[in-house]
Order: structure tokens, then sequence, then C-alpha cells
């Protein structure tokens, strides 16, 4: 291990992120050794500022126990209480001017809110700007009375900024990019501005019921069976994440493994999705579907139906014109009695 | 005249501050909230499965329960029951989600209150801390004395691993934590409940066992027997209100753990869901019938008087007490399980209070780690007598094209969870969430009758004059999951 991560440049590193093929303690051992062998002598500060969230996107932490310890070692979180404008105006400018911002949840466009009256001159003199989880990350959807963080806070200044969307956001993302932005800075973005190492692939491509979809084997209704869940409104075809490789929690779960079918929730466009919802089925363009078989499901199961019920009417009435009556008793006079 | 007291409490979901009106004897104090996220009216429109994923958005910590009231308003609008095998699933994730929100609840949210640089300095952790806001000041009135609070903090990294441990097992089931992805009208979807599987999650609870057995209660035990005022009752009255176990699937056990019923004047009753209401007063929201002219909706963001975005739930107009004490107690007074009775009534005993003024801090805390003894234990025997032949669903499609309405009532780690659906052509017609913080962090009423939260502050305020730091400590003794009550 030593020998690999001696030699860990910027390209292998990236890939091995986006392939999940290191794990998060080897992860973190082999940063931790590009970071002293790198020789930094102070450890780049965090503001992790919330604003209003219930906290979704943190838990996943707790799932990495070196975490802690690890973040502890190389990099120095700022309490969210310690930051106010003394903080902004003191001696200490250095961190004040050189920290990397995490913003979390939405935040309000109330004046008078304290947070409000601060981060806009946070974001200034920033480093860089992770918006983490979609309340962050994607403004479309905000309710009244949030800010869109992107477009009133972000555009109009020069800091850098990415987006780790999800809901919740993957904690591996985050680690990974603070480490990336340490030791090789900002990673490569995507349209969306997410990190190209973890929204390249799409879901489907890495699924394990990839085969199924191909040949066009699909559950039809929730809890029917294991398999592709397309037709349930999956909408891995669309949606750019990590999760088949990546899981959740530590474990060899995730959310089509569960059998739910995935909701793109780290997409732009979730959970709306154009008007589909959560669970609207994408069109075959939409899903880029390849398969003949797929692409006319609807209209060979049209055509099967049709030819089905031709042939079943025509065997009916043929039926009828040529079999004799069978089976029936003629009425007797005790039956008129009745 | 109004005076900020705490802009904003540190360590918990959402936003919260603390205002002061009114000065010397006739100040009094109150809680505004955060802004609301109108998740009820987002809803409207949606295709009704998305309430279950939806939902689970407000709350790290009641995530789970939020999923499971709106999957049984569901069922109940299908009319369809889930499997017993998906009962006892979805029981397993209700009671581990539980479990960690307790353990984070002590450790995580209110324990800092009390630490200062002397117990950093001895036994460090500092880092475990790292997300949630917490700066060790000097020694201060009410911390917990040296000793005690180092031996505590000792055992951080074992709290953090029995979270990582509770996790991963909801995780293997549900796909994900804190959003669940298997639950479905009438069961779940998994499919792969296998043996490899089930050993899996049994070990993972077994090594953390130790801890929700001895480690916790030993802290939370000494934590108590170090600070005394935290046995001390501030409001005497309090009414109860618990909607009970979810059911295990089993018939002879149905009632396993928790009855409902509500404990007016230390009289138990069966709940009649038609007496909860909720008082919009002090609220930003406009009766009912009434609309913005300007933004068409039924906000007024400078409504005359209004302060906060958690409507205050009422259980036939009274304020009511909502938690692991509550349901530990309705069940006391139910009579329904002698194990609980047991554990209840040696806790008031020990504790010196009476049967009829059991909230304080320490009961709430104590009634938590006894929850968290009986479900860890309850859960390793569901896995072990786990019968994985049986189905998990109903194998049914779900028909939402009739009008209709469902609700779904269940116990969230902080307390009582309504949900409502009213359905119409495969969609959500309209939307109702009434959870925990309603009940206990909502402010006065029309009939001037505060929140249980309020009662406290204001009762200990009349007793004392109240420093921040012991504000917070009350606040941070309950559950204070507040987006769940802006939404």
């Amino acid at each position: 291990m030593d020998t690999f991560f001696n030699h860990l440049t910027r390209r292998k590193f990236v890939k091995c992120l986006a392939a999940g093929s290191i794990s998060i303690p080897i992860l973190m051992k082999g940063l931790a050794q590009n970071l002293m062998a790198a020789e930094l002598d102070t450890r780049p500060p965090i503001i992790w500022l919330k604003g209003q969230t219930s906290g979704i996107h943190s838990a996943g932490i707790w799932n990495f126990p070196e975490f802690p310890g690890f973040m502890d070692r190389f990099f120095r979180i700022m309490p969210a209480s310690d930051i106010n404008r003394d903080f902004l105006q003191s001696d200490d400018s250095e961190v004040a001017s050189s920290h990397i911002l995490i913003l979390e949840g939405l935040f309000t466009d109330d004046p008078d809110d304290i947070v409000n009256d601060l981060i806009k001159d946070l974001i200034v003199v920033s480093r860089v700007v992770i918006l983490l989880g979609n309340d962050a990350a994607y403004g479309k959807h905000v309710p009244e009375g949030f800010m869109d963080t992107e477009r009133n806070l972000l555009y109009h200044v020069e800091t850098p900024y990415l987006k780790l969307p999800g809901a919740p956001a993957h904690p591996r993302h985050l680690l990974g990019v603070l480490n990336h932005l340490v030791l090789y800075g900002l990673p490569e973005l995507d349209i969306f501005r997410r990190p190209a190492l973890f929204f390249t692939d799409n879901i489907c491509e890495r699924c394990e019921y990839r085969s199924d979809f191909e040949a066009g084997r699909f559950v039809r209704y929730h809890g029917e069976k294991e398999g592709c869940l397309y037709l349930l409104g999956c909408k891995g075809p669309m949606t750019k994440n990590t999760c088949p490789i990546e899981k959740w929690n530590g474990t060899s779960s995730w959310c089509v493994a569960a059998g739910s079918p995935c909701t793109g929730c780290s997409e732009p466009a979730y959970p709306v999705h154009g008007g589909l919802g959560m669970y609207g089925q994408l069109s075959s363009r939409d899903a880029s579907i390849n398969s003949f078989f797929v692409r006319h499901l609807e209209t060979i199961t049209q055509g099967t139906a049709v030819v089905a019920a031709a042939a079943i009417a025509t065997h009916a009435i043929s039926k009828r014109a040529s079999s004799p009556i069978k089976g029936q008793r003629m009425p007797t006079l005790e039956d008129e009695d009745e | 005249m109004n005076r900020t007291i705490i802009e904003r409490v540190p360590r918990i979901e959402g936003v919260l501050k603390v205002v002061q009106h009114g000065f010397g004897l006739d100040k009094s104090l109150f809680l505004e909230s955060g802004r609301s996220r109108h998740l009820e009216q987002s809803l409207v429109g949606k295709y009704p499965l998305e309430a279950v994923q939806s939902t689970q958005m407000l709350s790290e910590s009641a995530g789970m329960a939020h999923a499971l009231a709106s999957v049984s308003a569901l069922e109940n609008y299908l009319q369809l029951d889930p499997t017993p095998a998906a009962l006892q699933i979805r029981q397993i994730l209700l009671q581990l989600s539980t479990l960690r929100a307790h353990i984070l609840h002590f450790y995580w949210e209110l324990l800092p209150d009390y630490l200062n640089q002397d117990h950093i300095s001895v036994s460090g952790n500092l880092s475990y801390f790292q997300r949630y806001d917490f700066h060790p000041n000097e020694k201060g009135e009410g911390d917990l004395s040296k000793e005690v609070g180092s031996t505590i903090l000792e055992h951080i990294p074992e709290a953090a691993r029995a979270l990582d441990f509770i996790q991963q097992s909801i995780a293997l089931l549900a796909g994900k934590f804190p959003v669940a992805m298997n639950l479905i009208p009438g069961g779940v979807t998994n499919f792969s409940v296998d043996r490899a599987l089930l050993m899996k999650i049994i070990r993972n609870l077994q090594q953390t066992k130790p801890f929700i057995e001895e480690t916790w209660p030993s802290d939370v035990k000494s934590f108590v027997q170090d600070l005394p005022e935290t046995v001390v009752v501030p409001v005497k009255k309090v009414n109860l209100i618990s909607f009970g176990s979810l059911s295990s699937g089993k018939k002879e056990d149905a009632e396993r753990f928790y009855s409902n019923g509500v404990l007016i004047d230390n009289k138990l009753e069966p709940i009649n869901e038609l007496l909860i209401t909720e008082s919009l007063n002090h609220t930003f929201f406009l009766p009912p019938g009434r609309q913005n002219s300007q933004n068409q909706n039924n906000v007024d963001y400078s409504k005359e008087g209004a302060r906060t975005w958690i409507r205050g739930a009422r259980y036939d107009a009274e304020p009511m007490l909502t938690g692991a004490l509550a349901r530990m107690m309705v069940t006391h007074f139910g009579g329904s399980n002698l194990e609980i009775s047991d554990l209840v009534g040696r806790m008031i005993d020990d504790l010196g209070l009476s049967e009829s003024s059991p909230n304080c801090s320490a009961s709430r805390l104590l009634a938590e780690v006894f929850e968290g003894r009986l479900f860890i234990k309850s859960t390793l025997e569901i896995l072990l007598d786990f019968e994985r032949n049986q189905p998990l669903n109903r194998q049914t499609a779900f028909d939402f094209s009739a009008s209709g309405t469902g609700t779904g009532l269940v116990e969230s780690p902080g307390g009582a969870l309504l949900h409502q659906v009213f359905i119409n052509d495969n969609r959500i017609t309209q939307y109702r969430i009434v959870s925990s913080t309603n009940w206990n962090f909502s402010t006065s009423d029309t009939n001037g009758k505060r929140g249980i939260i309020e009662s406290e502050l204001n009762a200990s305020l009349e007793k004392q004059v109240l420093s921040t730091r012991q504000i917070s400590r009350i606040i941070h003794s309950y559950h204070a999951q507040i987006q769940d009550g802006t939404r």
C-alpha cells in the first residue's frame, strides 16, 4: 500500500475515487501520507455553515469512524457560533480569507437573519464554496421565503463553488472533494458544477439489474419481484451518481438493492423530473434504451393485446356458429309450474 | 418590548430563537422558529407514494417515523394491511432509528451544555463534535464535575461506534440511512432478507449491545446523580399523549411495548383523533378559509403578533407532553406491560418524584435509556425469530384513483406523530402533519395555554434568573427537531 500511495498521481487518485475501488480507510491513510509528503504546515480551515436543515446530509458521516480524527488532523473546522463580524475582521485574517466554506440547508431571504447578514461577506473571502445537499445546491424548487443560494449568493462573485447534491448527499463525495481541494485544487466539474469524478456515469450503467433492463425483464408493480425497476419510474437511466458502486452507510446496500426505483435525487430536476415525479416512467428516449424490445414494448404489448382480442372474438363467433348447443336442458312442465 | 436571548439554539435540527418579552417581574420567554418549507403544500398534486420519501427529509432523527406514518396513512386509505413479516421489519427500523436518536440526543445535543474546557483537557475527543457547533467555555455554574464529565466524554468514541453500527443495520434493510427506500403500502420491498443479511445485522447489534445496556445507562445515571437540578419538576401538572407501539405482527403481543392513550388529570383515556387540533395563534398562518391576496396562499409574513411557524398541537384544547417519558407513563397507567410499569415505578421512587408530576430532565433522559434497552433486546429477538419464507408485501399494485383519506399514527423518537393524506385521482389533494415538535415546542394558543417547553422555561424563570446556558439546557433536554414542526 505504501508503494501504491507513494506514486498516487492526481490521475490515479481521480480514477480510484470515481471507480470506488479504494475504501474510505485506505483512502484516508493514503491521503494522509500524501498530505504529509506535501508538507502542509497549516490545516486548511473549514467553516460549515448550516441554514435551515434537518441534518440528513451529515448523518452518513457516522459510518466512517475514522472521519473525526482524520478531519481533525488535516483540517480545522471552525464552530459556527464563532463565526461572526468580529471573526471576519479579526487578526486571524489568514483563516478568515482562506477557508473552505460548506453551505448546508436553506438560507432565508430575511435581512434580519444573522446568518443572512454574514454569509455574503464569508463567500467573498472564501477559497471555495461547497454546496452540500439539494437544498443548497439546487434553487429551482426553493420554497417561498428562502434564497436560491447559487443565483442570489454565488453568481455575482468570483469565488469558485461546486455542488454535492443528493437526498442525502453522499459523505464519501464530501471527503473526496475536500482531499482533492487540498492536494490538487478544484476538481473538474460537470455542467451542473458537480465533481465529474462522482457524477459522470449513469446509475443504470452500473446497476446490478442492468442485464434485466437490456433483456426487457421488468418489475411491474412495487414488491412484485426482484429485477429492473424501470417501469416503476426508476430514474437510473438519466441519473449520474456513484450509488451502485459506493453503496450507502458502509454497507452493500443502496436504493435499488432494497427494491426501490432510483428517484434521481442528485439531479437538478429532482423531485419534479419535468412533471414525471419520483415514480413517473421515463420515455424510452429519455432512458436512452437501445434494445428494440424495450423501445417498442408498449407497441408490442398493445399489438399483442389487439391480436389476442381479435383471435378470441373470431374463435367465439366461429364456435357459436358451428358447434351444437350442448348441456342445455329443455324446459319442462314442472319448471313452468314453479 | 422584546429582546433576543438566544439568536440561534445550536445543535438542533432546524432553527429556534429564544426571545424575552417585557422586563422585571413581567418578563416572559417565548420561542420563535425558523421559516416553513411549506412541505405540506408542495405535496399537493403529487403521486401519493412521493409523500413517503419527501416527508423523511424533514428530520434526521425522526425521518424513519415520518416514512412509517406516511406509509400507514396510505395503507389506511387503501385499506391494505401490511404483512406480518413486513411489520417485523418496520418494527426493527423504527426501534433502531429511535435508539439512534436517543444516543445522539444525550451525547451530542444535551451533554455539551454541561461540559467545559476542564473536561476537554482531560478527555479530548473534541473532534467528535466537529459538526455540532460546540465550543467549550470556561467552567460555569451547573456544569458536570470534572470527574463525571471526563468519564462520560471518554465514552464518546464508543457512542459514535454505536451510531455507526445502528445506521449500518438500518441501511441493510432500508437501502440507506437516514432516508429509507423500502417502505410501500402493504409491506416492504426487500427481497434479499437471507440468513447472511440477518446475521450481519445481529452481529452489528451484538457489538453495540454492551454500550446500550451498560455504558449509556451508567453515563446517564452518573449525569443525573451529579446534577440534582435535573430532578426538579418545574411544571407540576402535565398531560401526556402516546400513540403506542407499532403492531409487531404477532397477535399475542400486538401491544408489546406501549399502549396508546391520553393521560389527562391522571386519568387515562383512549385517543380520539378528532380531538387533535392545531392552534394558529402567533403563527404566520392565516385562519382556514382566508388567503393572502399578495401570494395567494395561507400565510402572511406581516401578521400581527406572529412569531413562529410551529402550529400548536392540542388535544381537546389541552397542551400535551409527548416523548419517551409520555409513552412509558401512558403504558404504566394502562397496565399493559408489567416490565415497563416496574421500570417506571422504580424510576419515580429513585428520583423522588410522584406519578402525577413525573416530568423533569432526569426522568425524560432515563425513559430514553430504558426504551433503548428494551428496543435492542426486542430487535434482536425479532431478528433471531424472523421467518424468512413469509411474504414481505401484499403483491398487489396500488390503486389511488378513488377519492378518500387516510391517517397514520406513529411514535417518533420525540413523540406522537400524525400524518393525514387526502387523495383523489392518483394525486394528493391535501396533506397534514402533526409532529412531536408541534406538541412540545408550540407557543401559547388563543386560550393563553403555552406549549410544554415554553411553560417550563417560564416556570423556571419565575423561580430564578435564567442564563442562556440554562435555557439551552432546558431546550436540549427535549428532542428538538424544529424543522419537523415548521415543515
